[in-house]
């Protein structure tokens, strides 16, 4: 390749002024005292402006994300990559290795706690379950009842606050991957029959796009 | 505030919603553009841009860091616009576009030979081959050097380069020779 060749092929780039310093220069000298390449840079110019210029649709960025949103909320598959779908992508074979892996581990535990209960003393009273430091609180796990919601883009931290020290909750988990916090209510200020109509004084707040008790089958304000 | 793609990529791979809202945003319009250019169907673009954004919060974790995020995006945006390409089973063609959605580009002291002369270079683009098509569109719509269109398209500088060359050497070869000031020297490149 002549060393006009190699200069033309960055031609385009010189146009469109992305070529590094040096290879600007090479391709400025070069062209300087090349009749053919000027000649060359007149065509592409002519072809940046018509590229350019061209008509192109405005696209509404805004309802795009919107209908993407709902198709994300609509199809549980999607989501950023976890180890599940991690898990789901390894080949056929080393799936059912570690299934199998898995499966072995199981019945080995079952074993060891099948021959605990065996050896345990008959009429022996049972002993307090076991529990992790991390583990939470039985207190917490037994009894406030928890909400799921999704809030509104527009909510402001001040609503927020005004809207949990409302309804008696604060937020013990979230956001998750689609947004969505949990929120534990106060168990004494909503016991007995208040609490499904709290839960829809919640759905019918501003702020909230959606809300549902944990536990309890999805719906949507 | 304005974060650094980099930043909102990495959000985006935490399950940050708003940032992956904000990076859609910031890619909406260029996406969108490049994917019509592409398949020439406005139709289909708007679905072909959820896809490439589906891939990006899906797949954020797996951004290494070696490119831009925004060729990273690019790149999965052309590979879709091939599959769509190939599913349509023809080259893209020139599309009537509503008078009311274009985009302002052409300054109104633009003479007619001139509006007719970019209307017949853009009317012969849609005439060659999306590779090579794809290569005219990312340099000068989107305005990125032969380093960064060979990250997006997957493929060497050099056939980047040459890609180039022979899109330049078919629409000299369409448009109207009385245009063609400058002749080709005997070049034997390859692709």
């Amino acid at each position: 390749m002549t060393e006009h060749e190699q200069f033309d092929l960055l031609l385009p780039w010189r146009v469109n002024g992305t070529l590094e310093i040096e290879e600007h220069e090479q391709v400025r000298l070069h062209t300087s005292n090349c009749v053919t390449c000027r000649s060359q840079l007149r065509e592409l110019e002519e072809l940046r402006d018509a590229v350019r210029k061209g008509p192109v649709p405005s696209f509404d960025a805004a309802a795009g994300f919107r209908k993407l949103e709902e198709r994300l909320a609509g199809d549980a598959a999607i989501g950023p990559v976890t180890g599940s779908a991690r898990f789901r992508s390894l080949p056929g074979a080393l799936r059912w290795l570690l299934l199998a892996q898995a499966a072995a581990l199981v019945l080995v535990a079952g074993l060891f706690v099948a021959r605990r209960i065996e050896q345990a003393p008959v009429g022996s009273e049972p002993s307090a379950p076991f529990r992790t430091l991390a583990a939470p609180r039985p207190e917490i796990l037994g009894g406030a009842p928890r909400v799921r919601v999704l809030f509104s883009e527009g909510i402001t931290e001040q609503e927020l606050r005004e809207l949990l020290h409302e309804m008696g909750g604060r937020i013990v988990d979230g956001p998750s991957s689609l947004g969505l916090f949990v929120i534990e209510l106060d168990a004494g200020a909503v016991d007995g029959p208040s609490l499904a109509d709290r839960v829809a004084a919640l759905r019918g707040h501003d702020g909230v796009r959606f809300a549902e008790l944990v536990g309890s089958p999805s719906t949507r304000p | 505030m304005n974060l650094e793609d980099s930043a909102l990529l990495a959000a985006v791979a935490e399950g940050d919603v708003q940032a992956f809202e904000k990076l859609f945003l910031r890619y909406h319009q260029p996406v969108a553009a490049f994917l019509f250019k592409m398949t020439g169907r406005r139709g289909l673009v708007e679905e072909l841009v959820n896809d490439v954004m589906v891939v990006v919060w899906q797949k954020a974790q797996t951004f290494a860091g070696r490119s831009r995020v925004s060729t990273w995006i690019m790149g999965v945006a052309y590979r879709k616009a091939l599959k769509a390409i190939a599913k349509l089973g023809r080259a893209p063609t020139m599309v009537a576009v509503e008078p009311d959605l274009l985009v302002d580009e052409a300054g109104p002291d633009l003479d007619l030979a001139d509006t007719e002369r970019r209307d017949q270079i853009r009317r012969t683009l849609t005439k060659l081959s999306p590779e090579h098509r794809a290569v005219v569109e990312l340099t000068y719509y989107l305005g990125y050097s032969y380093a960064e269109i060979a990250q997006i398209v997957g493929c060497p500088e050099n056939t980047v380069k040459t890609r180039m060359f022979y899109a330049r050497r078919k629409l000299r070869a369409l448009i109207q020779p009385s245009h063609t000031a400058g002749r080709e020297e005997g070049r034997t490149g390859s692709r």
